[in-house]
């Protein structure tokens, strides 16, 4: 007897084979439609239901076929499936350089904008200290955690090989732990200086490796978590 | 019945000699193509109808034919048909397939003489 892959078996079946979640969506909606007709045809051919379902399911042919049909033309595989270490570890190590010049770039222009004023005012020594903390904790922790996370998600998503977007967030991790921001809003004349660099020292060694670990650990907890659970559904 | 031909090396090429044949007619959505084609070769080409669909996808994508979206029957369904250049395409698979099949046939009958 044949049996019909449900919609959510067929559905994880090309989102292993590599399409794209929308192109996977598409083939789903068509191949049941196709089951359904066929059934329909078995049906109207005085058929019982369940020999309608039998002669469908052959017709349709089994789930690994048409799994390796779009296994077998690259064209339809998603762009992350062919080029995950570019999709998964090198254009998210990027994006978070280019988030980090493009929040700096954003201060210094906003800190342009608003000299006039702030030379006016007059911050406390903890409220300079509490911006320029708040800025460092967004570009040197926020930013790189939800950009890890959100790549190991988007990778469990699209079932890529797990190594590309841990070792993504591995690096970015490092890159964030090799980065520095320092802002500082006093008031007055000068209001204020923006700075950034790269680099480490042997003197923040330990912090660095442990800034490093726990942008990367916090990441990819989540990833480990979720790609683990799906082992657990698929083993059911 | 016709004794089915699944997929020997032969077969390269055919199903998308066929499918761009099926849609030269008219637009059809994914069942109607495999009932033609079924019809049509008397059960003799009776692919796993569910690889169908990989294959039109990616005669889309080469540009061979082009999709819309319909309501039918209350849900939606994928139609399929034929561009100028699938039209072109299918002119030179059809061609190709004829000089094949006379030159197979001119070697059959050969081997009946011998």
């Amino acid at each position: 007897m044949a049996d019909h892959p449900s919609a959510a078996e067929i559905r994880a079946a090309l989102l292993e084979a590599g399409l794209a979640p929308r192109a996977v969506s598409r083939a789903v909606h068509e191949i049941e439609d196709h089951y359904r007709q066929l059934l329909a045809e078995g049906t109207a051919r005085g058929e019982t239901a369940e020999l309608a379902g039998d002669q469908a399911a052959l017709r349709l042919g089994s789930l690994q076929a048409i799994t390796a049909a779009y296994a077998g033309r690259p064209e339809l595989l998603a762009w992350s499936r062919r080029r995950p270490a570019i999709c998964f570890t090198l254009l998210p190590l990027l994006g978070y350089a280019a988030l980090f010049a493009a929040t700096l770039g954003l201060l210094i222009a906003i800190g342009n904008v608003s000299d006039p004023y702030l030379r006016g005012i007059h911050l406390s020594a903890q409220g300079t200290y509490r911006i320029g903390l708040s800025v460092q904790i967004l570009m040197l922790w926020i930013f790189p955690l939800l950009l890890s996370i959100g790549v190991g998600l988007i990778a469990h998503r699209r079932r890529a090989p797990l190594w590309f977007p841990a070792a993504g967030i591995v690096f970015i991790g490092i890159l964030a732990s090799l980065l520095n921001v320092d802002l500082k809003i006093t008031g007055g004349h000068p209001a204020g200086q923006v700075g950034a660099g790269i680099g480490i020292s042997t003197d923040t060694l330990p912090q660095t490796l442990g800034h490093a670990l726990l942008v990367a650990a916090l990441a990819l907890v989540p990833l480990w978590r979720v790609s683990r659970r799906h082992r657990a559904i698929d083993a059911r | 019945m016709a004794s089915s031909v699944k997929n020997p090396a032969f077969m390269s090429g055919v199903p998308e000699l066929v499918v761009l044949r099926v849609l030269a007619q008219r637009e059809m959505y994914g069942y109607e193509i495999a009932r033609l084609i079924r019809t049509l070769s008397n059960d003799a080409l009776s692919l796993g109808e569910g690889v169908l669909y990989p294959a039109l996808h990616a005669l889309e994508q080469r540009g061979l034919v082009r999709s819309r979206s319909a309501a039918a029957e209350g849900r939606k369904r994928v139609y399929y048909r034929l561009s100028a250049k699938g039209e072109a395409r299918l002119s030179r698979l059809t061609e190709d397939w004829r000089r094949l099949r006379t030159g197979i046939e001119g070697i059959l009958g050969a081997s009946d003489h011998g």
